[in-house]
C-alpha cells in the first residue's frame, strides 16, 4: 500500500468569524462548530479554548487527543466506522495539521485523569505541551449513562477534527512523505536479504475508558490481525477514551503511531517492514490465552526474523505482553518490547506484574509512580474539581500554594508505551 | 562558593608503601597530604575541589582489624568534616574494593557525610555495596586510571556541589537497584527498533529493564537406596534450639544456625522454638516437629524405610531474607552436609 | 461455563444476582484478592486476570473476578492448585501495597462511578465467558 502524506504546518490558532486555514494560520469560528458537537442530545453544552506551547494553561481532565486529517486521494475517508464508512483506508493521499490538536475535556466519570500543562514541569512530560491545542470542554446532560456519554463525548471529537481537517483540501502541503509497504512476495523479491520485520500493536480493550476500536469495532471482540501501518495513519484506530492517562493511547498516537514511523525509516535499508499485527488486551484470560497464540501464529506465517511489541495500560496488559513475547520468541523471532514501569514512588518494587527471561530487550517509558509538582498556572482549560480523585492524586494532591502533587500517571502521554516520548529509566 | 572539602582513602599499594608484603599497614592520617591518585583527582578538581586529607589503610590491616580500623577512620573524618568522602578507585583488588565500600558506606551512614567509591564491575566489593554508596565503574587495572579519575572527578564535583544526580546510565555510577527517570536522546519508538536490528545481526544490546530472574536448579537424580541414604533436614522455618542461643533474627536473617539433635525424636516446646517473625508462631513453638519432621524420620529410621537421619540439622529464617545472602547459606550448608555424608536433604519452608 | 462472580461491589451483585451464581463479600480490595486467594487454594482457577482496568489499586474499592469451581468429587481428596491463578492473585495482592494513595471514598456519585466501571470490566469478561 502507498500513501502520500501531506504535511501542513500550523503556526498558530485563532477564533474567528470565519474557519479557515491562511498562511499556516487556523481560525476558528466556534459558534459554526457548537452545533457539530451539540447535535448528540448526550452533550449538554460544549465551550472551546486554545493553549499555546509555553502559556500558563492547564488542560484536565483530558479524554482524547486527535490530530485533525483529510483524505484527498484514494479509498475511504478519515476515523473509517465513524465519520467516512468502512472502505478500507491507507492509499491514495491524507493531509495532516501538524503541530496541533483537537483536545476533549471534561467530566465523564468522576475519577478522571489527564493533564496537559503547557509549561512548567508538567510540559516536560507531556508531548502535546508542544502542540497549539484546540481543547473543546463537553459537559452532559443530567442523569446521562457513562456508557452512553462516554462515546457522545469520543465521536463529537471525531466530528470536529474531520470538521478542521477538511479546511485543508485544498491546500499544498509544506512536505509530502511517502509511506509504503509491499505485498509478501513483492517485499521478499525486492529485499532478498533484509530481515523480515513486524509491529505488533496491543490494544487495551477491558471496558468503559479501557477500549479502543479499528474500522468501528469493539477491539476486545477481535481476534488478532493484520493491518497495513499506514491504515492508522488515516484513523483506523481510535482511543476509547481513557482512565490511564500516562499509557493509554490516545487518538494522536495512533494516527502517528512512531514505531510505525521509526521502522518505516529503516523500510529499506536495514530491515523490511512487513506488517502490522493488532491484538487485544481482554480481561478473560482463555480471551488472553487465544489472542498471545494467534499473534505468534501470524509472527509465524509471516516468516518474520524480528517484531517490536507495544503495550497499552497498566497491571493486566503486563501478562499479554510477556505472552506474547514468550510465544513469539519461541517460533524462533526475536523481539523489542516496550513498556512503562509501575516501580512504586520510591523507585524500588517490582515494576511489571510479569516477567520472563525471554524478554531480554525492553525499552521502557519510565516509573508511572514518580511524584512530581506541577505549579500552579495561570489558567485551567476544563475544571479542577477531579483533580483529587485522578489516579496518583490524594485527598492532598491541590496544595495550599496551588500546585498540585502528582504521580506522572496523571500526565497525558507521560509514558507512553509505543515509544512516543524519551522519558526512559534504569 | 567556597572549596568542597574532600577526604581521600587509599590503600597502601596506591600509597606508594608496598605490595601484598605491607598490606599489613595499620590505618594513618596524612593531614594536609595528596597523595598517590590523589594528586590526579586534585588537578581535575581544580579550583572547585580540595583533598583537605588522606587516609592510608593496609588491605589486609582493614579487614582483619575491621571494627577497629572502622572506628579510628571514622573518628578521623568526623573531626576533619569533608563535604564529602572518596574511597579508592579499587578497580578489580578484591579487598581493597571491599575495604573502599565498607568505609564509604560506614562514613556516609554513621556520619551523614557524603560518600563514594570507584571499582571494576566484577570487585566483590560492587554487588556488595553499589546500593549503598555511589559506586562509579572503572575499568579493571591501574591502566584505567586516567579514565577513573575524570570520571569519579567529573561525579564528585556535581556530587559535592549538591546537585541532581541524574540516572545510572546518565551519571556514570552502578545501578542501585532504583528505578531512575530520566530523559534519553532519542524516543523509545527508536530505541526500540534501534535494539531489534542489533539483537536481529547479533550485536550486543543493553535492555532497559532487565527481567528480575529466579535461579531454577535441576533437581537432583532420585535416591536409589533410601535405606541406606543419611537424610538432613535444612529450613528456611526458623526452626532453632530453645532460646534462639545464635540470635538468628525474625527476618533478613544474617546467618544459618547448626543444631544438634542426636538422640532426639520429638521436639517439642522445652527443646526448640522458631525465630521465625512471618507467620504466628503459637504451632511452631508448640511442636516444632511441624515445621521440621523430625519424629517422622526418626520413625522412618526405626522402620528402616532411610537409612539414618543426620544427627545435625540447619535452620535459618527465610522471611524477607535476600537471595544472596540465601544463597551464601545454602552453599555453606551443602559443604557441610557433603562434609558429613549426608546423601539427601528435605528442606521445609513456611 | 460453569462459574460464579466474586464481588465486593453492590452493582455487580444487583446486576447479576438473578441470572448468574454470584458470591458477594462487602469487604475493601485487599479483602477480596485475599478471598479469591481462599477459593483458588481451595481448587477454584480464575476465568479473569485479578488487576483488570487502569483503575490504579487504592484508587477504586471495587473488584469482581470470574472463578471455576473446583471439581469435588467425595473421596477423591484435595483437588490440585491451579498455579498460575495463585501467582496472578498474589501478584494482584502485591501490586495494591505499590500504591500508597488510600482514599476514602464517600463521594456518592464517584461510588457509582467507580462501581460503573467494575461492572464494564466484568462485564466484557462475562461476554466472553458466556459465549
Amino acid at each position: 500500500m502507498r500513501l502520500e502524506l501531506g504535511k501542513i504546518n500550523i503556526t498558530d490558532i485563532q477564533f474567528a468569524e470565519e474557519s479557515k486555514i491562511d498562511n499556516g494560520v487556523l481560525y476558528v469560528n466556534a459558534e459554526e462548530l457548537k452545533p457539530l458537537v451539540l447535535e448528540d442530545e448526550k452533550i449538554k453544552d460544549v465551550y472551546f479554548d486554545i493553549a499555546r506551547p509555553g502559556e500558563s494553561v492547564r488542560i484536565t481532565p483530558v479524554k482524547d487527543v486527535i490530530e485533525p486529517r483529510v483524505k484527498v486521494e484514494g479509498k475511504g475517508g478519515v476515523f473509517p466506522g465513524w465519520i467516512a464508512k468502512v472502505d478500507t483506508v491507507g492509499s491514495g493521499k491524507t493531509y495532516a495539521l501538524k503541530g496541533m490538536a483537537v483536545v476533549t475535556a471534561g467530566k465523564i466519570v468522576g475519577f478522571q485523569e489527564g493533564i496537559i500543562d503547557m509549561t512548567g514541569l508538567g510540559a516536560e512530560y507531556t508531548p502535546f505541551s508542544k502542540t497549539l491545542n484546540l481543547v473543546m470542554v463537553c459537559e452532559p446532560i443530567e442523569g446521562v449513562k457513562q456508557h452512553d456519554y462516554e462515546p457522545a463525548v469520543r465521536k463529537a471529537g471525531f466530528r470536529v477534527a474531520a470538521r478542521i481537517g477538511e479546511l485543508a483540501r485544498e491546500l499544498v502541503p509544506d512536505e509530502t512523505v511517502v509511506y509504503e509497504t509491499q505485498t509478501f512476495k513483492e517485499g521478499i523479491d525486492k529485499y532478498p536479504d533484509l530481515p523480515r520485520v513486524g509491529y505488533v500493536c496491543m490494544l487495551q480493550s477491558q471496558g468503559l475508558l479501557h477500549d479502543t476500536y479499528v474500522y468501528g469495532v469493539d477491539v476486545k471482540q477481535i481476534i488478532p490481525t493484520i493491518i497495513s501501518p499506514t491504515e492508522v495513519m488515516d484513523g483506523a484506530i481510535v482511543s476509547g477514551n481513557c482512565v490511564s492517562a500516562c499509557d493509554k493511547n490516545p487518538t494522536y498516537v495512533h494516527q502517528n503511531n512512531p514505531v510505525v514511523e521509526d521502522l518505516f525509516a529503516q523500510h529499506g535499508k536495514t530491515l523490511n517492514f512487513v506488517s502490522m499485527i493488532i491484538t487485544n488486551e481482554n480481561v478473560y484470560l482463555a480471551d488472553k490465552q487465544r489472542s498471545s497464540d494467534m499473534t505468534a501464529k501470524i509472527c509465524r506465517m509471516l516468516d518474520l526474523d524480528g517484531v517490536i511489541i507495544t503495550q497499552e495500560g497498566f497491571g493486566n496488559p503486563d501478562t499479554d505482553l510477556i505472552m506474547n513475547c514468550k510465544k513469539i520468541e519461541a517460533e524462533g523471532i526475536k523481539t523489542v518490547i516496550v513498556t512503562d514501569e509501575y516501580a512504586g514512588r520510591d523507585g524500588k518494587s517490582q515494576s511489571l506484574a510479569d516477567a520472563d527471561v525471554a524478554a531480554n530487550a525492553v525499552v521502557t517509558g519510565g516509573n508511572a509512580n514518580q511524584l512530581v509538582i506541577l505549579p500552579k498556572l495561570d489558567k485551567v482549560i476544563g475544571t479542577l474539581d477531579y483533580v483529587n480523585v485522578i489516579a496518583g492524586a490524594s485527598d492532598h494532591t491541590l496544595r495550599e500554594d496551588g500546585s498540585l502533587e502528582v504521580e506522572l500517571q496523571v500526565i497525558t502521554g507521560a509514558t507512553n508505551e509505543t515509544g512516543f516520548g524519551r522519558l526512559s529509566a534504569r | 562558593m567556597s572549596k568542597i572539602k574532600v577526604v581521600h582513602y587509599i590503600n597502601q599499594f596506591f600509597a606508594g608503601i608496598g605490595g601484598e608484603e605491607k598490606a599489613d599497614t595499620p590505618a594513618e592520617l596524612h593531614k594536609g597530604e595528596v597523595i598517590g591518585p590523589g594528586m590526579a583527582f586534585q588537578k581535575g578538581f581544580g579550583e572547585e575541589a580540595e583533598i583537605i586529607a588522606t587516609i592510608v589503610c593496609g588491605d589486609s590491616y582493614f579487614n582483619e582489624n575491621i571494627d577497629k580500623a572502622k572506628a579510628e577512620i571514622l573518628e578521623w573524618v568526623k573531626d576533619l568534616a569533608p563535604d564529602l568522602f572518596v574511597a579508592g578507585p579499587a578497580f578489580n583488588a578484591g579487598r581493597y574494593g571491599v575495604a573502599c565500600g565498607t568505609i564509604a558506606t560506614a562514613v556516609q551512614e554513621e556520619l551523614g557525610i557524603k560518600s563514594m567509591t570507584g571499582m571494576y564491575v566484577e570487585n566483590p566489593g560492587a554487588d556488595m555495596y553499589k546500593n549503598k554508596v555511589y559506586i562509579l565503574e572503572t575499568r579493571d587495572s591501574a591502566a584505567g586510571m586516567r579514565q577513573a579519575v575524570k570520571s569519579m572527578t567529573a561525579f564528585a564535583l556535581k556530587y559535592g556541589k549538591g546537585e541532581k544526580i541524574g540516572a545510572s546510565v546518565e551519571d556514570g555510577y552502578m545501578n542501585q537497584g532504583i528505578r531512575v527517570n530520566f530523559f534519553e536522546k532519542e524516543r523509545g519508538s527508536a530505541r526500540a527498533v534501534k535494539m531489534l536490528i542489533a539483537k536481529l545481526n547479533d550485536k550486543p544490546f543493553t535492555t532497559e529493564y532487565p527481567m528480575p530472574v529466579f535461579d531454577k536448579v535441576d533437581p537432583m537424580p532420585a535416591v536409589k537406596d533410601m535405606a541406606h541414604a543419611k537424610i538432613a533436614i535444612v529450613t528456611s522455618g526458623g526452626i532453632v534450639a530453645k532460646g534462639n542461643p545464635d540470635h538468628i533474627e525474625s527476618s533478613s536473617a544474617s546467618k544459618f544456625g547448626e543444631y544438634d539433635i542426636e538422640g532426639l525424636c520429638d521436639l517439642d516446646e522445652s527443646t526448640h522454638e522458631t525465630a521465625h517473625g512471618g507467620f504466628d508462631p503459637v504451632y511452631a513453638n508448640y511442636d516444632s516437629d511441624r515445621v521440621i519432621p523430625v519424629d517422622v524420620l526418626c520413625d522412618l529410621e526405626k522402620e528402616g524405610v532411610i537409612g539414618k537421619l543426620h544427627t545435625k540439622f540447619y535452620s535459618t529464617v527465610g522471611n524477607g531474607t535476600a537471595v544472596a545472602s540465601s544463597k551464601k547459606y545454602g552453599a555453606e550448608i551443602a559443604k557441610l552436609l557433603k562434609a558429613d555424608g549426608v546423601d539427601a536433604v528435605i528442606l521445609t519452608s513456611t | 461455563m460453569d462459574y460464579y462472580i466474586l464481588t465486593n461491589n453492590k452493582l455487580v451483585l444487583e446486576t447479576y444476582s438473578k441470572t448468574h451464581n454470584v458470591r458477594f463479600v462487602e469487604c475493601g480490595l485487599k479483602e477480596i484478592l485475599s478471598t479469591a486467594g481462599k477459593f483458588i487454594e481451595d481448587g477454584d482457577i480464575l476465568l479473569t486476570h485479578p488487576m483488570y482496568g487502569s483503575v490504579k489499586p487504592n484508587e477504586t474499592p471495587y473488584r469482581s473476578m470470574l472463578l471455576q469451581p473446583a471439581g469435588r468429587n467425595p473421596g477423591s481428596g484435595f483437588p490440585p492448585i491451579d498455579f498460575e491463578s495463585a501467582r496472578l492473585v498474589q501478584s494482584a495482592i502485591e501490586a495494591t501495597e505499590k500504591f500508597l494513595f488510600k482514599k476514602e471514598f464517600t463521594d456518592p456519585q464517584l461510588i457509582d462511578d467507580l462501581q460503573v466501571v467494575d461492572l464494564s470490566l466484568l462485564s466484557s469478561a462475562i461476554a466472553s465467558a458466556d459465549m
